[in-house]
């Protein structure tokens, strides 16, 4: 009966970044390859992640240095998918749907987060995922009402949508030179991550707040982006 | 699979496992518990088997009200229940059943003093058992040997049962881990989730019944390799000398084949056999020149249909060797002495002459006879209470004056032999002189083919005493009218039969079990005071070099498996007569018991039900976020 847990956290995980990727990315195949190369680049990133995490014996344990550098790597390997990007940005919108769309480049970076964001949300919260089809469960540490299976599905889904803002935040920031961006992009990214310790710790309802410190930098998150995309129709 | 392999093989898996640290969700207890496991005949199947794992709620139940109780209960979902063993019985497992809120049971074998205190007497085997197979299988009104007998032995169970059985500190914590477990569940009353429980999965692979699943090569027949021994080493067939056996059988069974423990049934005649051999070996006439050959014998896979005695005497009787030298299906393929097809590691038991047994002694249950022994007998004829009379004389002078071994039969009703290898010997021969020396009169001890009862002081007094009445008779008999005392030195240590499991296991070729290896070196080593030797070549004859000397007996395994099965030229076995033994043991698929949490069904209900909605609100998002950037930003 613990199909039950297996498609109720899928689809709490996965199911709004693949509504989004149904009904929007795959209509698009240009967006899709962007999608898939994007993916591919978070996955190099967290290859080089996990070297260093197996050659450093001592890491093992510590998640705080583990978070520490991959999500260093993570954003070093954003800013050469945005060079990338880059040269080849005059081809892309060469080729798009609607060349003198003001947008396009958010497009891009619309679906280079998703790619980011799915890749990482498989990476990081398949291998639970599948043992929920078994019939254990365990119990969140710190919310001892909920198993861990449904709190990563949460955190997954809200990690999809912050890598997707993060991309096209950071875009922007690139291709400005905006500090102010870049840095909130990394800050809030480690702020992100570390707030998913909670998670396991033992502080009283320490999954609760980690959730709502990730909604939080979320709504911040749509919240610049909502306004970068109004400047620039301004523009 | 023997038992020590086991146990051992999964020990390493276990902290392999452990040590990579992939243990999360799940703590096996696979290497602590004990499973019952499936068998079958040609009739049909016995023991446990599940084809799926079953999940079950740990669920702890102490007395026949608790069932009743749980039975009536409201509950949702499938329980593991944890009972004591002096309530496995067949009612109420069937009652657990039918309440359709089973899922596996699992056994204290000795719990603590509060919870499943070891019975003080229990027996799973059947009222009478093995008489379907005895000598008496065709009369009416057999007398029934174990009148406490539960039959759990000879029941199927569709469902997994394991045994807790805390010995040492694996076995204990896991015993602790799963009464902790239940105790948790008792105080969340079984419904506030998340609940301790388990999993069991008894997959094996058999399937309707013994024919069938050999010859899909699901089972393997149950037994092992018996043991005979003799020290005339030029024993042949037609020397016309009389043979005086001396018989035992060596295992015994249980619903739980690795707790198969015990001591006063199987073992103790088996000590008693050996020590017997001893002080026979250490008289002061070379035994040899006896006018009669002395023959041990101890028979594996007794407890399963008399395997031993009868594919022993029926070797013995009528052994006709087809294919000499290497064969197909034969792992013999460089003895000199051996058969291709049927497959024998070598002919010497041909030259044992069935015609030529004058007299049967067997040991059946000898350790617990502080009280005194009984001779059982097939009937009342001259030879026969002759034997009796001689030993009840021999017991008198060795006890001061006052005889310890009576005639069974003494108290007016003759009950004939209990179920005994001595059968197989009749069978051929009605009129063989047998004797059945036991503990008991008319019932077999409680503690019949599953005692837990540790050896103990007055277990190895009882043993002893046996064995030199037995010894001295033996020897008178062997001798002829020249009777002179042997002293009797017989030197147990308790330890060493303590918790010996001695399910005969499985056969195969050249795999002798550790009790039948234990007595074969034994016996073996016996009259071995010889010349010193390096290797076999250093010593005379027939002779081997065991530890350095040279030995001065025939001692030989001899394949032990039921009667109504052969091996055909491919080395495959099958049924050749269902009349007869035919039992077989399933291969395992898995015999695993982890121990977890789980979470109410409402909850999955609920997960399910909010991946759903949030599936689709976010479907219904992406739609009308579409339109509306669109509309205000023109950018698809």
């Amino acid at each position: 009966m613990t199909l039950l847990t297996f498609f109720g956290c899928g689809l709490t995980a996965y199911g709004p970044a693949l509504s989004i990727f149904f009904l929007h990315v795959a209509k698009d195949a240009q967006l899709v390859l962007l999608m898939v190369s994007s993916a591919f680049f978070w996955l190099i990133s967290i290859l080089l992640s996990s070297i260093i995490w197996y050659i450093i014996k001592p890491i093992y344990p510590k998640n705080e240095l583990t978070i520490l550098y991959s999500v260093i790597l993570q954003e070093i390997f954003r800013w050469l998918l945005f060079n990338i990007m880059m040269r080849a940005e005059p081809g892309l919108i060469l080729v798009a749907n609607n060349p003198k769309s003001l947008y396009n480049r958010s497009s891009f970076a619309f679906v280079c987060g998703m790619g980011f964001g799915l890749m990482s949300g498989v990476v990081t919260y398949f291998t639970l995922l599948v043992n929920s089809i078994g019939p254990a469960v365990l119990m969140c540490n710190s919310c001892t009402a909920l198993t861990v299976y449904i709190v990563g599905a949460f955190t997954t889904c809200i990690f999809i949508f912050l890598h997707i803002m993060w991309m096209m935040i950071s875009f922007e920031g690139f291709s400005k030179n905006n500090k102010f961006l870049i840095s909130w992009v990394i800050l809030s990214h480690f702020g992100a991550s570390y707030a998913t310790l909670l998670n396991n710790s033992s502080i009283f309802l320490g999954c609760v707040y980690g959730i709502l410190i990730n909604l939080l930098i979320l709504g911040i998150s749509i919240g610049i982006v909502i306004w970068s995309l109004i400047k620039i129709r301004r523009e | 699979m023997d038992i020590m392999d086991e146990i051992s093989s999964r020990r390493v898996r276990y902290n392999e496992v452990k040590a990579q640290g992939i243990i999360k969700f799940y703590e096996d207890l696979t290497t602590t518990s004990y499973p019952c496991v499936r068998l079958l005949n040609s009739t049909g199947a016995i023991g446990c088997q599940s084809l799926q794992p079953v999940t079950g709620i740990l669920y702890p139940i102490n007395t026949s009200d608790d069932i009743k109780q749980f039975i009536g209960q409201d509950l949702n979902g499938k329980f593991a229940i944890v009972m004591p063993y002096d309530l496995m019985k067949i009612q109420n497992l069937r009652d657990l059943e039918s309440s359709h809120k089973l899922g596996g049971v699992i056994v204290i074998i000795n719990g603590t003093s509060d919870f499943a205190p070891r019975p003080t007497a229990f027996s799973p085997d059947e009222t009478c058992p093995n008489c379907q197979y005895g000598l008496y299988r065709d009369e009416e009104n057999q007398y029934q040997w174990n009148p406490n007998g539960l039959g759990l032995i000879q029941e199927r169970f569709d469902f997994p049962i394991f045994a807790l059985y805390p010995f040492d500190d694996h076995t204990t914590s896991t015993y602790n881990r799963v009464m902790k477990g239940a105790a948790e569940n008792m105080e969340n009353s079984f419904k506030n989730y998340p609940l301790r429980a388990v999993e069991l999965s008894s997959l094996m692979w058999s399937a309707i019944d013994a024919s069938t699943c050999l010859r899909r090569d699901f089972c393997q027949p149950v037994g092992g390799q018996s043991v005979y021994s003799t020290s005339s080493v030029n024993i042949s067939n037609d020397d016309n000398k009389p043979i005086i056996v001396v018989a035992a059988a060596m295992d015994s069974r249980s619903l739980f084949h690795m707790l198969t423990l015990g001591v006063d049934n199987g073992v103790s005649g088996t000590i008693a056999l050996l020590a017997v051999a001893d002080a026979i070996s250490r008289s002061q006439v070379e035994i040899n020149r006896l006018p009669k050959h002395i023959l041990y014998t101890l028979f594996y896979g007794e407890a399963w249909g008399f395997a031993g005695s009868s594919r022993f005497v029926s070797d013995i009787t009528q052994f006709n060797c087809q294919v000499k030298g290497s064969a197909k299906g034969c792992p013999f393929k460089n003895e000199k002495n051996g058969c291709g097809f049927p497959c024998k590691q070598n002919l010497d038991f041909t030259r044992i002459n069935f015609t030529n047994i004058e007299s049967i002694f067997e040991f059946s249950q000898v350790g617990m006879g502080t009280t005194g022994f009984y001779v059982h007998v097939d009937s009342n004829s001259t030879s026969n209470v002759e034997l009796i009379n001689k030993m009840n004389n021999i017991s008198a002078t060795i006890n001061n004056g006052s005889a310890f071994v009576y005639a069974a039969s003494a108290n007016g009703t003759n009950l004939k032999l209990p179920p005994s290898s001595s059968m197989s010997f009749l069978e051929k021969n009605r009129s063989l002189t047998a004797v059945v020396l036991g503990d008991f009169q008319s019932n077999l001890k409680d503690e019949y083919d599953d005692g837990f009862n540790v050896s103990d002081d007055s277990m190895v007094d009882s043993i002893c005493s046996i064995a030199n009445v037995t010894a001295q008779t033996v020897w008178l008999q062997a001798q002829g009218p020249n009777y002179s005392n042997i002293p009797i030195s017989v030197n147990l240590k308790k330890n060493d039969v303590e918790r010996i499991g001695h399910y005969s296991s499985v056969f195969q070729y050249d795999m002798p079990g550790w009790l039948p290896t234990f007595a074969y070196n034994y016996l073996l080593s016996l009259n071995s005071s010889r010349a010193p030797c390096k290797a076999s070549t250093d010593c005379q004859n027939d002779e081997r070099c065991f530890m350095g000397k040279c030995t001065n007996t025939i001692t030989r395994y001899h394949d032990a498996y039921g009667a109504g099965l052969q091996y055909n030229r491919n080395g495959n076995a099958m049924v050749t007569d269902p009349t007869k033994a035919t039992w077989v043991e399933s291969k395992w698929g898995s015999n695993n018991m982890r121990i977890f949490l789980v979470s109410s069904q409402f909850n999955q209900i609920c997960e399910l039900l909010f991946g759903c909605i949030l599936t689709i609100l976010s479907i219904i998002g992406v739609l009308y976020g579409k339109k509306q950037l669109n509309k205000t930003l023109k950018i698809a």
